[in-house]
């Protein structure tokens, strides 16, 4: 009670109308920025920010399960149906509602704004640090990147690269801004450094290269005009360099420790320590996507699997399974366990089927075992939390190959692209083309097969004119509109400059 | 018969034998005007002998020489009059204007009831609903008009009260009323024992409730609790037990019936594993609730106590989960300085140990497959422990879950006060009250090896440590004075809290063994291989206000009413921190108007209106300032991870209080010598600068959404209360109160020129639907669920919906409103019986109109997940054959009216000064329930954005047996 008192003659001497806050657990903005490593670990906000690039509601979902090599059927027991997003995804028939595609929207620009903000903080940096010059070309580098997947996935977008302009942006076409980050790469690309692996999980030369060459690459589908002796001038620098080359083992490139792949160009850096914090979304769970809950005993994963993703059955076919090393990747047939005893559910072994029954069907429904699988990255034996070890791909040397020789093919001169291919097909354990096998759909099969779920497919297919045709669960679609995403509603909620792509409606 | 009728012959022979030694007295009855007065109860004291005076205020007795007289009548003081030699008598009853009188705690002060001019409710402890009651706040449930209160999680000792009056008046501040206990802002209620408190007044209208000011929206409950009764030694003791059962249980397929699915809907056998287990009966029990009692009382009227102390032990339904409650508390009052000085001590002390129980165990346990064994066989593989295993997804053994699970925690609660109050000059009085709260809260959970989620985990351990402080000086000087016709009465104050909170918490796992629980988190693996994870916080808070009012009435006849309060919050915007509350009500007592003094069957008749703004700042600290905090994740640089560091949020220097505006008319009236009284209140409140996380583009902003005043609710409504004694005689008395109460809602806006929003989508349902099921739209009601309309089933399996854009399929273009969740009356029924020592009382409860949501019908009613999963019997009632698919099938009338509570009690009364009162009695709690409703239980929550949803994650309520008994020394 004499506690009370004291307290209660404290307050009526000090009472006032002192209104100020006290923080504790987290930093007033104005104490911050005071050493180079304050600004580094605000500009790395980049680079966290892609961990949730895999998340299969996010782009890497959108873009894979929109093409042949991914698909998410209506399963029995667990049934996977997500109100529809899958099927909408694979079947083309998403609408501006579709949440995956605004989850994907919002990493996109998320990123964008990100990038602007850092910017600015370093804009406003008195302190100069040795590597500040560097960082700032990299933030630049991926604000391009950003923008290049906003191009490509959903044509004219809001444009802004000033974070203290509080309008809210005007839409620009894809041409400008295409014209925008083809110049800021090339303003920033000398800022970086050579190799991959020297600068590991950031953005360097090859990086900014590959985005120069991917976006030559699909000039012509996007604007009618080639660009392909500029693409094969980005990958001849990359080339050039001499930092990468074609790892001898395919699926060296996807083990769980595959940071000493030389061929990586920008691999998404995760850690099941490190790289998975609090949030959910940012974890690297292919193996809870595609596995059956039984397969943990095939892996000795110490965790729930979610037997939801496969391929299609067209897309499995074009594999020579007795051949094409890459096949190794897919999980098909009767399962076993890590001992070499069958798999068992309820006593029947699990058997993977390229034959998928439906992909919604509520009266005839998926099987629980259809569906070939997806085991391209290592499963780690032992793999206990949700996030695994090994870094997501984005780009990698065999793209560089496959990009120039694709572009050498359009423009006619097809004998200087043949090893190229043939590197790659050499790595597959394939026999060599020859200049006569060097049509569109081989090569477009050939890249199909190099990069499947690597983020590769619907570029390919839009740019190979096989994105609006028929396939599995897909109709031929009348125009070609579904080319190109919708805007969000959400996002056209927010900002009324923003005209919807055509074919759409609200 | 005709034995009958002797034996009645000769007890009325011998009744006029035994009346012959006794004299006949006869007289009338009046009131102070000369009217004679009926129905006046005349009996002779110390028997049971009595009568009733006629239409024109006659009676007649027979009594025995010296006889004392007892009158008395509702309304009417109660008189003795010995009648020594007389045999006629003439007595004047003189009108008790104790109801009127009676004393209404107002916050920084009281007033009487005839005075109020705001809508106030109150309940005195003598009114209070027996039973399994341990949080204070039941004790309102079904007792005021306007004031919905509802345990959603119904049978679950930790299951917390949601309390809403008058409808929704936020969109995502708090919900709860503000808390004053003996005049402490901000108290928990739930560390009081209710037999601690004297009365609980609510402050329910805007202008009543402005005086709080900031945090009034939600309305103002003012508990008082007991002190000692100046020169009696008192000392109590009570105590209870209660017996649950459940009361319904959801109706899925029994064994049996499980495979008689399985061949009607095609399947193979494949999903039957042979057993019969009623996974329901597996997890729960039957649980017994203990309590017990003492306090103590007593002193002078310079100098007295009150202590006590209460135990409580609350089993849960679910196995394992229980509440064990101490609850203590003591009260010093002094008067000093010629009684000038009045010093009131306070302090309580509170525990509260929980076992919790997991609702998820329940739902796992609902669509179990019930042909499953509990435990393994010989085929479960050795990782899955001693428990039957199915490896589908999210999909577990409950019994594993139960055992494998131990969830705890241990609340403390300290609270200290002082009040002073000096009397100054005649008239003038200064009031100083100092409080300080203390709070501890320990939350661990630990899952062991075998615990069914997680499976590899081997045992995973979190632990919550929380710390909380809360500081208050409430300071106010009151004058009040008579002159003439005039009374006046005023209050000016200033008050200052502060609060601060620190909390701790830990995860680890991959432990050697189960055995530790969260005991000794340091000893798993996890910490070694960078998996675990520790975190802790602290923040703090400030309000200061300075606050005054006025209360003016002339001849008691007219009345008025005003206040005003400035109060400062910390958490708001710099430009925003002060926000300005006026109230302002007035009153009109027509009764005392000189054209009703002559109408004698008009005890009271006022007419009240009144306006007053209210806050609500329930947003969390810290909201409006730049801040930065430590991302989630780290990034690679150079070989080494880094950490990130970003931004709290988007800024929003705008940030500032919800305002309500809230507008009542009412009237009170009393007729009938105030057998019959009446309390009508109409409202109309509308909430401004509703706080939202609003969706901004992105960029320009960082993150794609900012916290924003913008919207606006209006709430309108009605409330109904009479209260009244149909019968009264001397030994039997009638009782009754009912209550009703309407309230409509409407969003008006949540747009402005800087934020948008279309419409607010909500109820989402995960699981394989992931689909809103309710829609708030600008102009439209809260509460609507919106999805497509059901037309009935198609004969071949399916089902169709209405078509409403006439495309081919159901799309969102043909969802409309298929329902509403708020009920467009509730009411409340209280009957009091009293006989002799007997009483019986009885509360029913019910609601018209509420639409409930059954989510386990959307997911389990149809052979969709059957095979894995069990599913409804009433799956059998239709031949649908689809999936899971959410439409208006399931929205349904959820109107009931339930047997809350019947009680019968007895009290003895020994002619003894050793021997104690003793008080016995019997409580029935949730008896009955009459509905049409296919769930369990249609009382759904009604707080938040998305009420009337029946989630699946229920926790039945039960039925309670209670036998108690009281005794007073």
């Amino acid at each position: 009670m004499k506690k009370i008192l004291v307290i209660a003659m404290a307050l009526s001497v000090f009472s006032c109308t002192n209104l100020d806050e006290t923080i504790y657990s987290s930093i007033p903005s104005d104490k911050f920025f005071t050493t180079e490593e304050e600004f580094l670990m605000s500009a790395g906000r980049v680079y966290s920010h892609l961990l949730g690039y895999t998340h299969y509601y996010n782009i890497w979902g959108t873009i894979t399960v929109s093409t042949d090599e991914a698909l998410s059927p209506f399963r029995q027991f667990n049934q996977w149906d997500d109100g529809g997003v899958w099927r909408d995804l694979h079947a083309h028939t998403f609408t501006p509602a579709h949440d995956n595609i605004r989850q994907t929207w919002e990493f996109l620009f998320t990123g964008i704004s990100l990038c602007n903000q850092i910017l600015y903080e370093f804009s406003q940096a008195t302190l100069d640090f040795p590597v500040k010059e560097s960082m700032i070309a990299e933030i630049k580098v991926m604000r391009a990147w950003f923008y290049f997947n906003a191009i490509d996935l959903f044509g004219n977008v809001p444009f802004t690269i000033d974070f203290t302009d509080v309008s809210v942006p005007l839409q620009k076409s894809r041409t400008e801004v295409f014209a925008f980050i083809e110049q800021e790469l090339k303003e920033n690309v000398d800022l970086l450094v050579d190799s991959p692996l020297a600068n590991y999980g950031r953005a360097t030369k090859p990086f900014a290269y590959m985005i120069l060459a991917k976006m030559y690459l699909n000039s012509e589908k996007w604007f009618g005009a080639p660009k392909w002796q500029e693409a094969i001038d980005a990958c001849n620098a990359i080339i050039n360099l001499n930092t990468l080359q074609l790892e001898d083992d395919y699926f060296a490139n996807f083990k769980a420790n595959n940071q000493p792949s030389k061929e990586n160009i920008f691999a998404i850096v995760y850690d099941k320590v490190y790289a998975n914090g609090g949030d959910w979304s940012r974890r690297f769970r292919f193996h809870q996507l595609t596995l059956h809950w039984e397969s943990v005993r095939t892996f000795g994963i110490l965790d729930e699997t979610w037997n939801g993703f496969c391929t299609s059955q067209s897309f499995f076919n074009t594999f020579d399974l007795t051949k094409d090393y890459r096949s190794n990747m897919w999980l098909y047939g009767p399962q076993v366990e890590s001992s070499g005893a069958p798999l068992l559910w309820y006593g029947w072994q699990v058997d993977f089927t390229p034959y998928v029954t439906s992909l919604f069907d509520m009266s005839n429904p998926a099987g629980h075992n259809q569906g070939v699988r997806f085991a391209k990255y290592e499963y780690e034996n032992g793999l206990q939390g949700e996030c695994m070890n090994n870094d997501y791909v984005v780009y990698r040397y065999a793209d560089v190959l496959l990009t120039k020789g694709e572009a050498l093919v359009r423009q006619g001169n097809a004998a200087t692209a043949l090893p190229l291919f043939n590197a790659v097909r050499k790595r597959a354990g394939l026999s060599d083309y020859t200049s006569a096998d060097l049509t569109l759909d081989e090569i477009y099969a050939e890249r199909g097969r190099e990069f499947v779920w690597e983020g590769s497919r619907r570029q390919d297919m839009i740019r190979f004119g096989k994105w609006t045709a028929a396939r599995d669960f897909k109709a031929a679609e009348s125009d070609n509109h579904t080319e190109i995403f919708p805007i969000p509603a959400r996002a056209r909620t927010n900002n009324s400059n923003l005209n919807q792509n055509p074919g759409y409606t609200d | 018969m005709k034995k009958v009728m002797i034996l009645w012959m000769l007890s009325i022979l011998t009744f006029s034998f035994t009346a012959l030694a006794q004299k006949n007295v006869n007289g009338i009855v009046t009131d102070p005007k000369g009217e004679p007065l009926a129905g006046v109860s005349i009996a002779e004291k110390g028997t049971s002998n009595g009568s009733i005076s006629n239409a024109d205020g006659k009676f007649t007795i027979t009594v025995p020489q010296n006889a004392v007289l007892q009158f008395s009548c509702i309304g009417y003081i109660t008189q003795e009059i010995a009648i020594g030699a007389r045999a006629s008598l003439s007595i004047i009853m003189e009108e008790d204007n104790k109801m009127l009188d009676e004393v209404i705690v107002i916050g920084y002060g009281t007033t009487t009831k005839k005075e109020i001019t705001g809508s106030v409710s109150s309940l005195s402890s003598e009114n209070f609903k027996m039973g399994n009651i341990t949080d204070p706040i039941a004790l309102l449930q079904g007792q005021i008009a306007g004031l919905n209160i509802i345990r959603p999680d119904g049978g679950d000792p930790n299951g917390e009260f949601q309390i809403q009056l008058r409808g929704v008046t936020t969109m995502r501040g708090g919900t709860s009323p503000l808390i004053v206990i003996d005049g402490i802002v901000g108290g928990d209620l739930s560390a009081l024992s209710p037999n601690e408190i004297q009365t609980i007044d609510v402050l329910k209208d805007g202008s009543a409730a402005a005086i709080y000011g900031t945090r009034a929206t939600n309305g103002v409950i003012l508990v008082t609790t007991k002190r000692a009764i100046p020169e009696t030694n008192k000392l109590e003791f009570s105590s209870y037990m209660a017996f649950q059962s459940v009361d319904k249980k959801p109706a899925m397929l029994t064994a049996d019936e499980f495979r008689e699915a399985l061949t009607k809907y095609g399947m193979d056998n494949s999903a039957d594993h042979g057993a019969s287990t009623d996974w329901f009966d597996q997890v729960t029990q039957s649980p017994l609730t203990q309590n017990y009692e003492l306090s103590s009382s007593g002193g002078s009227r310079t100098l007295n106590y009150r202590a006590s102390i209460a135990w409580t032990k609350d089993e849960g339904l679910v196995k394992k989960s229980s509440k064990e409650n101490l609850k203590t508390r003591i009260n010093i009052s002094q008067m000093l300085l010629n009684e000038r000085l009045k010093l009131d001590y306070n302090a309580t002390y509170s525990t509260a140990k929980s076992a919790y129980s997991d609702t998820y165990i329940l739902r796992q346990a609902m669509f179990h497959n019930p042909t499953e064994p509990v435990y393994a066989d010989e085929n479960t593989p050795a990782q899955y422990g001693n428990y039957y295993y199915v490896g589908a997804m999210e999909y577990y053994n409950p019994v594993a879950m139960l055992e494998e699970y131990e969830d705890s925690g241990l609340r403390k609660l300290f609270t200290g006060s002082i009040n002073a109050s000096l009397s100054i000059v005649e008239g003038l009085k200064a009031n100083m009250l100092v409080s300080l709260t203390e709070s501890s809260d320990r939350y661990g959970h630990y899952y062991g090896r075998y615990y069914p989620i997680g499976i590899g985990n081997n045992g995973y351990a979190e632990t919550y440590n929380n710390h909380g402080n809360y500081k208050s000086l409430e300071t106010y000087l009151d004058y009040s004075k008579s002159f003439n016709d005039h009374k006046i009465q005023a209050i000016a104050g200033y008050s200052y809290s502060e609060q601060w909170a620190e909390s701790y918490s830990d995860m680890n796992y991959s432990f050697d063994t189960d055995l530790f629980s969260f005991y000794n988190i340091g000893a798993g693996a996890a910490i070694k291989n960078g998996l675990a994870s520790m975190s802790s916080s602290k923040s703090s808070s400030k309000l200061i206000s300075f606050f005054g009012r006025v209360m003016y009435n002339y001849q008691e006849k007219y009345l008025l009413t005003t206040s005003l309060r400035r109060e400062g919050s910390s958490r708001f915007g710099e430009n925003h921190k002060w926000g300005l509350f006026p109230g302002i009500s007035a009153g009109w007592r027509i009764s005392k108007e000189s054209f009703l003094e002559g109408v004698k069957w008009v005890n009271e008749i006022k007419l009240r209106a009144g306006f007053g703004v209210t806050g609500n700042q329930e947003i969390g600290n810290y909201q409006s300032l730049a801040i930065l905090r430590k991302g989630s994740s780290n990034f690679y640089y150079n070989g080494s991870w880094l950490s990130t560091y970003e931004p709290g949020r988007n800024p929003n220097p705008e940030l500032r209080w919800e305002k309500k505006q809230e507008f009542n008319i009412g009237f009170d009236a009393s007729v009938l010598k105030n057998r019959l009284n009446v309390i009508f209140d109409f409202y109309n409140r509308r909430t401004t600068d509703l706080l939202y996380s609003y969706s901004v583009p992105v960029p320009p902003n960082l993150y794609g959404s900012t916290l924003a005043n913008v919207g606006t609710i209006d709430n309108k409504g009605l409330e109904f209360t009479v209260s009244g004694t149909p019968y009264l005689s001397k030994d039997f008395k009638w009782d009754i109160t009912g209550t009703v109460s309407h309230n409509t809602n409407k969003l008006v806006s949540f747009s402005d020129d800087i934020y948008a929003m279309d419409a607010l989508n909500l109820g989402y349902f995960g699981d394989d639907l992931k689909i809103y099921t309710m829609r708030i739209e600008e102009g439209w009601s809260l509460g609507n669920f919106y999805g497509p309309k059901f037309l009935g089933f198609d004969g071949n399996g399916g089902a169709s919906y209405e078509d409403l854009d006439g495309v081919e399929g159901i799309t969102e273009a043909d969802y409309q409103i298929i329902g509403n969740a708020y009920p467009d009356f509730l009411f409340s029924l209280q009957n009091t019986f009293t006989y002799k020592n007997f009483d019986f009382s009885f509360l029913l409860r019910g609601s018209v109109g509420n639409d409930v949501l059954n989510q386990t019908r959307v997911y389990y009613e149809g052979p969709g997940y059957l095979g894995t999963k069990n599913i409804l019997k009433s799956s059998f009632d239709s031949d649908y054959t689809g999936g899971a698919y959410y439409s208006s099938r399931f929205v349904e009338d959820g109107s009931y009216l339930k047997l809350d509570n019947a009680t019968i009690g007895y009290n003895l009364s020994l002619k003894s000064t050793v021997l104690p009162k003793i008080r016995l009695y019997l409580t029935g709690q949730n008896l009955l329930t009459f509905t049409g409703y296919k769930g369990i239980d249609p009382e759904i929550s009604l707080s938040g954005l998305q009420p009337g949803i029946d989630w699946y994650d229920f926790y039945p309520r039960t039925k309670t047996f209670v036998v108690g008994a009281k005794l007073t020394f």
